[in-house]
Parts: structure tokens; C-alpha cells; sequence
């Protein structure tokens, strides 16, 4: 008879992930019969006849272990590869976290390199895709400032991934003087620095996203004059819509005041 | 009160911004600096974007001149004297206050600042220069700044200034001292190299004192050490050219070779040793960190891509700039005097260009072998490297599994970072063609030129110019449509090889 496909099924956080990735790791049963599924909170479908269920509770000794282990065994880039694909929004994301692992394994830290093999190619592509829209929220994040004493930048964003903890440091290095928050509408949760104290990031309650959400308003003046200068540096010969939206597309543009009315 | 001054802030920020638009170099790359406490800002090496105009461009920096006045008579120039037109001059604080609070929001990676000449060449970069100091030392901004020297200015202001911005340039607004003369008569080929040369100056002996904070090296600097090439730029820095080189350069048989060196050729030797104010300025920053780069304007005076490319490779060369930026001539004055290329095809010709630009700086070529003078100028319908290629099948296939880098980089569809890739990965284990499109390789074009284990892609390929140059063409309508060419098949190829007739 046909071995029957073990799914481990656990919580969609780095902890949860990497807790399946150790019970079935421990469990000896075969790599090419076990499949991860990462499954936001309360979320039970999906269920196959020819299949077995597991349910991973998360475990934070065992998620250091993981880490600890990869880091070691394999090296440190590949470490920080897989916590990159916790937070990508992929719903294969634990499945190839542990398979990468196993290959990590067999082959060390040339793993990273060995783009022929399916499992890699998808970390890579994961982890391009984290740092893609990072990268575009660095470009595309947009302060106001709410009239506090001291003035307080707020921002608010609705990203794809969880990239909130991968644009926090850069932030707190260039606003270092600054007390700010990034408010990540998309996941509720939020980046809060001050001067003093650096960064954090917490997860928020319904309430609090929803007092940030309306903070959001852009009716200073320096938003005018930021719009004024937007318009004025086009060169109106040269028109290119297309061109620009391939570079800003349509999604950012609703935090971004020079693209408000 | 207030309402006044913001609108007169807004008004001219908006007559500023607007006379500045035509400047391309809007870059905010080359030097990376962390943040320090209690200053605002840091810097990317490679450059943040922050917004899209609606011409597509990237907006990084709040671009601005100081005045639109001038009293010079630059025939293409939007500002020359003799147009009528609103004028407004900012206060050093006006752009203080704009960059820092632009800044904070994250409109911007940092100003750009150039200007029109108010007074004399001397009076304009001493308010640059007073801008640039209340910015960095009462604002304590950390951010990129790229300022313009204005040709003519002396060298103590230019100096203050290289040691607040990050980057600096120097328009060279013509590719030829001809058109110089016709278009810009109040510049000289001279005023617009001697600062070049002096920053060029300060940033190597800036280099030599600080180490990597005095400024990183050029792309065109990493790649000629990698490919073993002497810079006659450096040479002459360090006083000396030794004989081999001028031997070398003699040879060349080039009539604009030749024509080239006498254009780009200042009086005298460069000075080592020229920074004098260490001991009066920040030197924590270094000299001009990111390097300086320059613009000209393309299609307003004649020249062929053949001259504009020699004229390009010899700044990076003898001038060590870091980037070389060409201004597609838009006929602003509507100066019967300068034809113009408008609109699509001019853009297609800038794009190529770039493309050119980015094949010297990174992939090793030189200008003469992209073009040549029976040649001069660019297939507009082939990228530059394809082009090349195609005029070299003798060089292709290319092996993936044995070739070494720099061949790989020479394939069209293969980029720096998937020769990269492919480098890395052939040392797990042998490449096949799917692999090749993960790493980033470009297949429809490739797949012409390379083999994976001694095999084509498909049988049915043939390794000859015209049938890959048909294939190409066919299938690069899509791209061809961005700019406006849709209507144009590939057997009209020919017609349009030369520029020039297409011009007609
Ligand atoms: S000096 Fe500059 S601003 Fe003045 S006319 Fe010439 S190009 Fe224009």
C-alpha cells in the first residue's frame, strides 16, 4: 500500500513554522511524505481522505532549536533566508522552509546557490519578493505629522507581506531623531520609535488600528507644497503613464498624498 | 501674514522645480552613510526612489534651482536671459526648511540643487555654498545632496562645496566644443573641465586620506580592474603616463579618437594635494563621497552616437566620473536654429544610448566595439548589446556550463546579476535551460546564443545573423510599441540603420 502523505499543520508565524518543521523532522516518517501547511488562526479546510493531520501547537524552545540548528549545521545566510519566508505571504511558505532545511543539510551552505533544485528556487523567489516590497516601501512610505508635543510622524500601510520588520530599522537609522509610527493596516501591527527608546514592533487591537487608520488625513501644507513639486518636475513633452506606473503601481498610491485628489 | 509668505514659498517653489525639470541626473546613488544621532538622514549606495512623475521618471530628490535668472544666453536653455519669463530666486533657508521638512515625510532622499547664474559665476556658488552649510551644520541633515558647480566659479568655492554634498556635477552640455561654441557661447570647453578636474583632484586625494569614507570607486572603475584595463584618468593623477599607454594611444587610428583626446584635454597636469580647507571644514563626510557625474545634451548640434559614446568613455576614463547622463533636446525656445528629433524617436535614441552607457560601465566593452566611424551610430530597433552579438556570431554559441564571466555577460539577455547566478550555481551541479530562467536570463533572447551541455534550446535554431536578427525584431513589436514604433516592420530594418537618414 501507497504511504499515506503527513500533514503537519501549524500557526502562520516564524514559531508556529518552524515548530512543524521540528516535530516532523523528529518524526523520522520521510521527507517525501510530509507536507507543512501554515494556516492563519481558526482556520481548518483543506482537509484530503488520503492524507494524515497533525496539528502543531507553536513552541518557542523548538523554534530556537531550528534556528540554532540551521545556523550551525548550514550557515547563517540560510538561517535568515527562512525567517525572510515566514513572513512572506505564500501559502507553500512551511512546506518549502522545511524542505529547504532538508536540503540544507545534505548539501551546507553551497545550498543557497543551487538554484536548479525546485525548493531553492522558491525560497529565492520568496525572498525576493519580501525584499521587493520592502524595498518599495522605502521608497513609497509616506510621513505626516500629527500636531503633538513632540511632533509624532505617522504612517500607514497595506502590504502584501509581512515586511513591516524589514523597513523598521531603516526608518529608525535615517528618522533617528524622529518619533514615529508605521502603521501596517494590512497585518494590525505597528512600528513605535522614539529617539531615545529605538524601535518595537507590536501586534494592535481593533480599537487602536482603527483611531491610527483615521489619523490619516494629509492635510498639511507641506503636502501641498510636496504636490506643487510633483507636478511642476514632469516634463509634460515626455507624458508617460505606463512608464510610471510600472514603477509606482496603482496599490501604493493610496497612502501616498501626491496621488490624492 | 503667514498665508503670504507660504504662498510665495508655494510660488516659487513651483517656478523652481519647473525650471529645473529638463535636468535628468535626478540620482541619489554612490555613497552609503549610516544615520547619526541626532541628525537627520543617511544614504543608500544605490540610491533610493521615492515617486514617479507622470513622464515616468523617478523622483529621489527635491530638484530645484536656486534662481532661474541668469545672465548667460544658452540657446537651448529654458532660462537664458532673453526669454521672458517669471523669475524667482530662494533663500538659502526657503531650501533648508523645504528639504528638511520633505525629508521627515519621505518625499524625498535629499536635494539637488542647481541654479541659473545670478551676478556672476562667483556670487551664485557662494549662495550654494551658504545653502549647503546651513543644511548640514544648523539643520544637521545626513542626506544625499548633488550640487552643480557652476562653471567659472573659483576654486575655494567649488572646494566648500565638494565638502558638503555628496555628489557633484558639471554639465558638460554638449558632446563637442563646436557645439559648445554655437549653443552655450558663454561657456568654454575650459570653465566647464576645469572643475571637473579639480573635484576629480580632491575626491582621489580625499580617497587616499579617509579610505572608503573619502568615496567609493566607479562602476567603470570596478570593471576596468577586473578586466586587467589601464585608466589614463588616474595616470595622469599620479603625475606620470607611462610610455606604453601614450604608445598605445597614438596607434589608435581614430580620426574622433584623436578628435576626442584634443576636446577632453585640459592644459597642464592635474594637482594632487589641491584640498585646502581640512582644517576649516567637516571632513567626516569626505570629499564629494559619491563622485561626481555630468549631462549632455543629446540631438540639439549633430553628433553621431559614435562621437557621444567616444566623448562618454573618455570622462570615465580621464575624469573618473561616475555616471554620464544624456538629455534627450527638447526645443523649448522653439530656436529655429537647433533642429530637434522630437518625441518618440528621440526617446528611443536617449534609451539606446543608456544602454550603451551601461555597457561600458558594467559589462566591460569599449566604444569602438560597439560602434565605429562607418558605423556611428545605433540600429535603434536592437538593443546595443544584441546588436554587437549579432555582429559577432563567430563568438556564440556560448557554453553556460564552461564560459567564463565576462563572456557570459557578453550574451544578450544575460545580466550582471544572472552571469552572477549562473557562476555560482554551475559549481553545485550541471545547468539546463529551465534553471537559466529562475536566475533571471532573459531566454527569448538568449536562448540564440547559448547552449546548456553542448545542446540549443531547440534543434530548429540557427546560429545566423539574419534569421535571429528577424526572430528578435518579430518578437520585440511589444517592446517597440512603448515607444511609439508599433507600425514599423523589421524588413523596413535596413532603411533606418543610419540615424541620420531616419532623420530625414
Ligand atoms: S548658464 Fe545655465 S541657466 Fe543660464 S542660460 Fe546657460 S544653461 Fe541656462
Amino acid at each position: 500500500m501507497k504511504k499515506k502523505i503527513r500533514v503537519y499543520q501549524c500557526q502562520d508565524t516564524l514559531e508556529g513554522i518552524l515548530t512543524a518543521v521540528y516535530d516532523a523532522g523528529k518524526s523520522r516518517y520521510g521527507h517525501d511524505h510530509i507536507r507543512l501547511q501554515a494556516q492563519p488562526e481558526g482556520y481548518h479546510e483543506n482537509f484530503n481522505l488520503f492524507s494524515e493531520y497533525i496539528q502543531v501547537e507553536p513552541d518557542r524552545e523548538k523554534m530556537e532549536k531550528v534556528l540554532r540548528t540551521v545556523e550551525e549545521k548550514i550557515s547563517r545566510q540560510v538561517c535568515q533566508q527562512i525567517i525572510c519566508c515566514a513572513f512572506c505571504a505564500q501559502e507553500d511558505k512551511a512546506d518549502v522552509i522545511y524542505h529547504y532545511i532538508v536540503c540544507g543539510f545534505a548539501m551546507g551552505a553551497k545550498v543557497v546557490k543551487a538554484l536548479q533544485i525546485p525548493w531553492v528556487q522558491r525560497v529565492f523567489e520568496m525572498n525576493r519578493m519580501i525584499t521587493n516590497e520592502a524595498h518599495y516601501y522605502r521608497e513609497f512610505i509616506r510621513f505626516q505629522e500629527l500636531p503633538q508635543d513632540p511632533p509624532v510622524l505617522l504612517s500607514v500601510i497595506e502590504p502584501k507581506n509581512r515586511i513591516l520588520s524589514f523597513v523598521a530599522q531603516h526608518f529608525a537609522d535615517r528618522l533617528n531623531p524622529e518619533w514615529f509610527i508605521i502603521y501596517d493596516k494590512a497585518y494590525q501591527e505597528a512600528v513605535f520609535h522614539s529617539p531615545a527608546e529605538g524601535w518595537y514592533i507590536r501586534r494592535l487591537e481593533p480599537e487602536e488600528g482603527r483611531q491610527l487608520a483615521a489619523m490619516e488625513d494629509y492635510q498639511e501644507e507641506y503636502v501641498d507644497l510636496w504636490k506643487t513639486f510633483f507636478e511642476a518636475v514632469s516634463i509634460p513633452e515626455r507624458e508617460n503613464r505606463d512608464l510610471q506606473r510600472n514603477h509606482l503601481p496603482l496599490h501604493f498610491r493610496s497612502h501616498m498624498p501626491e496621488f490624492g485628489n | 501674514m503667514i498665508f503670504e509668505e507660504h504662498a510665495s514659498l508655494q510660488r516659487k517653489l513651483q517656478i523652481l522645480s519647473d525650471a529645473a525639470k529638463y535636468d535628468v541626473a535626478c540620482t541619489s546613488s554612490g555613497v552609503s552613510r549610516p544615520g547619526r544621532k541626532g541628525e537627520l538622514g543617511n544614504t543608500e549606495a544605490s540610491g533610493i526612489c521615492h515617486s514617479f512623475s507622470g513622464d515616468g521618471r523617478c523622483i529621489s530628490l527635491l530638484k530645484i534651482l536656486f534662481t532661474n535668472e541668469c545672465i548667460y544666453n544658452c540657446k537651448y536653455c529654458i532660462n537664458r536671459v532673453t526669454n521672458d519669463l517669471p523669475r524667482a530666486t530662494f533663500t538659502p533657508e526657503e531650501i533648508c526648511e523645504l528639504t528638511m521638512e520633505f525629508y521627515r515625510r519621505n518625499y524625498i532622499e535629499g536635494l539637488f540643487l542647481s541654479s541659473g547664474i545670478i551676478q556672476s559665476p562667483d556670487y551664485t556658488m557662494e549662495l550654494i555654498g551658504k545653502t549647503l552649510h546651513d543644511l548640514r551644520t544648523i539643520h544637521r541633515f545626513n542626506g544625499y545632496i548633488h550640487c552643480k558647480a557652476i562653471p567659472g566659479a573659483s576654486p575655494e568655492l567649488v572646494e566648500m562645496v565638494g565638502w558638503y554634498a555628496d555628489r557633484m556635477s558639471v554639465n558638460l552640455e554638449l558632446p563637442t566644443t563646436q557645439g559648445l561654441k554655437n549653443l552655450a557661447p558663454n561657456k568654454s570647453r575650459k570653465s566647464i573641465l576645469t572643475p571637473m578636474r579639480q573635484i576629480q583632484s580632491g575626491m582621489e586625494e580625499s580617497r587616499k586620506l579617509l579610505g572608503m569614507k573619502g568615496g567609493n570607486r566607479s562602476a567603470y572603475w570596478h570593471t576596468s580592474k577586473r578586466l586587467g584595463r589601464i585608466l589614463p584618468g588616474t595616470e595622469a593623477l599620479s603625475g606620470s603616463t607611462p610610455a606604453s599607454l601614450e604608445q598605445r594611444e597614438q596607434k589608435k587610428d581614430m580620426v574622433s579618437e584623436k578628435k576626442e583626446e584634443e576636446e577632453l584635454q585640459l592644459p597642464g597636469k592635474a594637482q594632487a594635494g589641491g584640498l585646502t580647507q581640512w582644517n576649516r571644514r567637516d571632513t567626516s563626510r569626505g570629499f564629494v563621497p559619491a563622485g561626481q557625474s555630468t549631462q549632455m545634451i543629446i540631438g540639439a548640434s549633430g553628433e553621431t552616437d559614435y562621437e557621444i559614446m567616444a566623448v562618454s568613455e573618455a570622462l570615465y576614463q580621464r575624469f573618473d566620473l561616475k555616471r554620464v547622463f544624456y538629455s534627450g533636446f527638447i526645443n523649448v525656445n522653439q530656436d529655429a536654429s537647433l533642429q530637434a528629433l522630437e518625441g518618440k524617436p528621440a526617446k528611443l535614441r536617449e534609451h539606446r544610448l543608456y544602454q550603451a552607457d551601461w555597457l561600458l560601465r558594467y559589462y566591460g566593452f569599449a566604444a569602438e566595439e560597439l560602434l565605429s566611424k562607418k558605423r556611428p551610430n545605433f540600429n535603434v530597433f536592437l538593443d546595443p548589446k544584441c546588436d554587437w552579438a549579432l555582429g559577432h556570431m563567430e563568438q556564440f554559441p556560448v557554453e553556460i556550463n564552461r564560459a567564463d564571466y565576462n563572456m557570459l555577460l557578453r550574451v544578450p539577455g544575460i545580466g550582471v546579476k544572472s552571469a552572477q547566478r549562473i557562476c555560482a550555481a554551475r559549481q553545485t551541479g550541471p545547468l539546463d535551460f529551465p534553471h537559466l530562467k529562475k536566475m533571471g536570463v532573459v531566454l527569448k533572447r538568449a536562448i540564440y546564443f547559448i547552449t546548456c551541455n553542448g545542446r540549443l534550446m531547440y534543434d530548429f535554431l540557427k546560429m545566423d545573423e539574419d534569421y535571429i536578427t528577424r526572430s528578435i525584431l518579430g518578437e520585440d513589436q511589444a517592446v517597440l510599441k512603448n515607444f511609439g514604433q508599433q507600425d514599423i516592420q523589421y524588413r523596413q530594418l535596413s532603411l533606418f540603420d543610419d540615424w541620420k537618414r531616419a532623420e530625414g
